[in-house]
């Protein structure tokens, strides 16, 4: 009795306890998340003014941004359960029920001098934690650019990346009459300005500076090529190259001083210079009888990517941009061209042909894999966004030229806005992260 | 009777005449023979005009055709174009004072500037043969416009078989 | 009919026509080569011009096109199916560990009720006076007893394994790592979870990527919010606290 008695007391004493000393701790490991676009919320940002709300839908350019990075679904207004323009207006659960990881909410306010006040908060759904809370002071004119500026540090935030959704492009329209035009305009195409326009000769290959204050250019205004620098404050600009045969493909060097072009070394063979700019001075980089041509720069300045044909047909090659023996970076089929190195130096995009089809490839230059991010049938002039993450390139839609995104992975795809008809675009170039809201 | 017979002998052996005529020199009176049918051309009126109108406009004259087409990614001229560009090289050999340019294109697929070059190779191929047929280098000028400036905005091999040429304009 | 007075007439008339038609015959041979281009009556800009569209050539085209929408076409609906294929795979997974896990539950409770029995009869027999036969009982109860115990021990063990499985896939399912995760990611996670599976704390002692990261584990820690109850609820208090490593090895 007095044994059972005892037994029993510490079966239940070894039952109360702690099952170790320490708390006994199960150990998971968790390895590698999904690759989804993470559900984020963007309320619409209320108006707090007088009169009208503003035309632009701040909250609407914010998911839109997001959304075509591929990193992010922003979910449609018609599916929140509720639309809180302040913190304490929170109800986590109606976000949790429907899987949103982020919330955002944001106030417009007008000041009195007439500007603008947006305020925003950006919440984790989950841990129920506000990340961040700013106040950004504008203007109605401005009001896009800010809801841009949001974006970017919104992504900055969720990624640790720096957004590139405040970057502008250019390209060139060609018009029903057979006029070109090269445009300059917001990274999700609105706000297109022309700074450059041809009535009759095309304008191709623009570049921009490293700065984001020039772009260069290839014009046939006189008839024959030339390579022109143009600077987008003044509407100024000078012409660089003119010379007997080719003036293409001109490339602004990471530091902003030198341009590497196509001449015609002589007649029928085309070769990849340097051109410095202040002096004029050029260095001629390629020997080879064969095409060589649309040379990019390795974001460290020190090596050229250049399109040649002299193993037969148009590859990638490599060589330094002091000149030297060019080494061959792509083996995969016959026909791969126009190169752009990505900001940190370790992937390429080009275009690739195969089966007669262009389509835009991505190389990791390590391991010289190469995927195929685009399957259209004339997928030409790939550029990456500065911050990497998604590639801008012209492709063909019933008949016309059009500009797409795609982020990096191929998975997210977006046509930028399409004008009226007879508009054909082509030839896009994404622009450097610009300071202090030029 | 015999008359009638030598009559229609004559009569026969001169329109059979009258037609071997016409096949030898087409450029002639091309309308008046019932003999193998040439392609239309102008009326017969123009045959005595025909000297006085210089070859580089005259549409029955080889410097009439302009366009050298290509296959393609290949810039080598292709064998049925030589005469053709023999009688221009002829021609500027000819008149040395008398310039051309010589345009390159190519069809859209391939990247932009590669295709500035693939046209200038065209260009130059046509150049090099007339250089070769003995016209001074001083004569020739050549551009690339690449892809652009298509001949067929289509976007199929019957479009792209067009754009894939080299055109020699006369400059005046 | 006039013959008999003009024997060598025919004669003469076929000579001379014979003669005509051989001079003929030689007037129209051409003798340069320069013409030969313009032989037929061809007009040369035509003859080049007319640009030979080879239906071979197109028919070969259109086949070549067709035969590279056939291989999109394939390639997509296999990709289709392999998702497809993955979906009712992972369902049957799922199927089959919810079927392990109630087979479990049934033989736990088997083996505890045959526990119990075992134990109550050796209680039984300690009560009764000790006898050769019921010492000797008692020995072979008490070695069922521990061999009872083994493998219930075991059985426990396997579904504590099972249970972390649990833990771990609806975590993972929950963790979008964003772009600047590193390579060689090693962050920790202490998480704090009452009976019922709500999470009641998540704290990250160490951790090697930046703040995104840092966000990223612990909404995916706190979305997994309640976690999967353990296959025997004797177990929970193994697991009231978890360690979570989350790294980036493997594929």
């Amino acid at each position: 009795m007095q044994r059972t008695f005892f037994l029993s007391f510490l079966a239940v004493m070894l039952l109360a306890l702690p099952v170790a000393g320490p708390q006994a701790t199960l150990e998971i490991e968790i390895t590698g998340g999904v690759n989804t676009a993470s559900p984020i919320a963007i309320v619409p940002f209320v108006w707090q003014g007088q009169g009208a709300a503003p035309a632009t839908d701040v909250a609407d350019v914010i998911g839109a941004d997001l959304t075509r990075s591929g990193r992010f679904k922003a979910i449609a207004a018609k599916d929140m359960l509720e639309k809180p323009t302040q913190a304490s207006a929170i109800n986590f659960d109606n976000w949790k029920v429907i899987g949103v990881n982020n919330l955002v909410i944001g106030r417009i306010k007008v000041t009195p001098g007439g500007g603008y006040t947006v305020e925003y908060q950006l919440f984790n759904v989950y841990t129920h934690q506000q990340l961040m809370g700013y106040s950004v002071a504008t203007s109605a004119e401005r009001l896009r650019y800010t809801a841009h500026f949001i974006s970017d540090s919104i992504y900055q935030k969720l990624t640790g990346q720096r957004g590139a959704f405040t970057t502008r492009i250019a390209y060139v329209e060609v018009g029903r009459g057979g006029s070109y035009s090269l445009i300059v305009a917001d990274a999700d195409g609105y706000g297109a300005q022309p700074i450059m326009q041809s009535p009759h000769q095309p304008i191709m290959s623009p570049s921009w500076s490293p700065d984001g204050r020039q772009i260069a250019y290839v014009s046939f205004e006189s008839g024959y090529p030339a390579v022109y620098i143009q600077d987008l404050g003044t509407g100024r600009r000078e012409m660089v190259s003119q010379r007997a045969g080719l003036n293409g493909a001109p490339a602004f060097s990471p530091d902003g001083k030198s341009l590497a072009l196509t001449l015609s070394s002589s007649p029928d063979n085309p070769d990849v210079y340097v051109l410095t700019i202040a002096t004029k001075q050029l260095r001629r980089i390629t020997t080879s009888d064969a095409i060589d041509t649309e040379p990019t720069w390795s974001p460290d300045g020190q090596n050229l990517y250049f399109t040649s044909d002299r193993g037969g047909t148009p590859q990638i090659y490599k060589v330094s941009a002091q000149g030297g023996e060019p080494q061959r970076i792509t083996y995969d089929g016959n026909y791969n061209a126009d190169s752009q190195v990505s900001p940190d130096g370790k992937s390429l995009t080009f275009v690739h042909r195969e089966d007669g089809n262009l389509h835009i490839a991505v190389m990791d230059l390590a391991s010289g894999t190469l995927q195929t991010i685009t399957d259209g049938e004339l997928d030409k002039s790939p550029s990456f966004a500065p911050n990497g993450s998604m590639i801008i390139y012209a492709a063909t839609s019933k008949n016309q030229g059009v500009l797409e995104e795609v982020s990096v992975d191929g998975q997210v795809h977006e046509r930028l806005t399409e004008r009226q008809g007879g508009v054909d675009v082509r030839a896009p170039v994404w622009g450097p992260f610009l300071t202090n809201g030029q | 009777m015999k008359t009638l017979r030598y009559g229609l002998m004559v009569l026969a052996l001169a329109l059979l005449a009258a037609g071997c005529t016409t096949a030898a020199k087409p450029k002639t009176a091309p309308a008046a023979a019932p003999a193998p049918v040439t392609a239309a051309t102008p009326s017969a009126a123009s045959s005595n005009a025909a000297q006085q109108v210089s070859p580089l406009d005259d549409p029955n004259s080889p410097l009439a055709q302009r366009v050298v087409y290509f296959d393609f990614d290949k810039s080598d001229i292709k064998p049925e174009f030589l005469d053709t560009l023999s009688a221009h090289a002829k021609y500027l050999v000819a008149n040395p004072t008398q310039k051309i340019r010589i345009e390159g294109y190519t069809d859209e697929r391939g990247t932009v500037e590669y295709n500035i070059a693939l046209g200038d190779r065209r260009a130059q191929a046509v150049r090099r043969y007339m250089l070769f047929q003995g016209v001074k280098p001083e004569q020739i000028d050549t551009v690339s416009y690449g892809e652009s400036h298509p001949a067929d905005a289509g976007h199929d091999e019957t479009a792209w078989a067009k754009n894939r040429r080299a055109v020699i304009v006369y400059l005046r | 009919m006039q013959a008999n007075q003009h024997k060598y007439t025919p004669w003469a008339y076929s000579v001379v026509l014979h003669a005509c038609l051989l001079l003929l015959l030689v007037l129209s041979f051409h003798w340069t080569s320069s013409d030969i281009a313009s032989l037929g009556g061809h007009n040369p800009e035509s003859v080049v011009k007319a640009t030979v569209v080879d239906q071979g050539l197109i028919d070969q085209q259109l086949a070549m096109l067709k035969a590279q929408q056939q291989k999109k076409q394939q390639e997509k609906q296999q990709l289709e199916q392999s998702i497809t294929d993955l979906k009712q795979q992972q369902a049957s997974n799922q199927q089959k560990l919810n079927q392990q896990l109630s087979d479990m539950q049934k033989q736990a409770q088997d083996e505890q009720d045959k526990l119990a029995k075992l134990k109550a009869e050796d209680e039984a027999l300690s009560q009764k006076h000790k006898t050769a036969d019921t010492a000797a009982r008692r020995r072979q109860l008490q070695d069922e007893i521990a061999s009872e115990e083994r493998s219930r021990d075991a059985r426990l063990a396997s579904m504590l394994q099972k249970w972390e499985a649990l833990i771990q896939l609806k975590i993972h399912n929950n963790w979008v790592a964003p772009p600047s995760t590193p390579n060689n990611l090693s962050c920790i996670v202490v998480v704090t979870q009452v009976r019922g599976g709500d999470v009641t704390n998540a704290q990250v002692p160490t951790c090697n990527g930046d703040d995104a990261v840092v966000q990223s584990i612990t909404t995916a820690v706190y979305k997994s919010s309640p976690l999967p109850p353990p296959p025997d609820p004797s177990l929970f208090d193994q697991g009231r606290t978890l360690r979570l490593t989350f790294d980036n090895k493997g594929p």
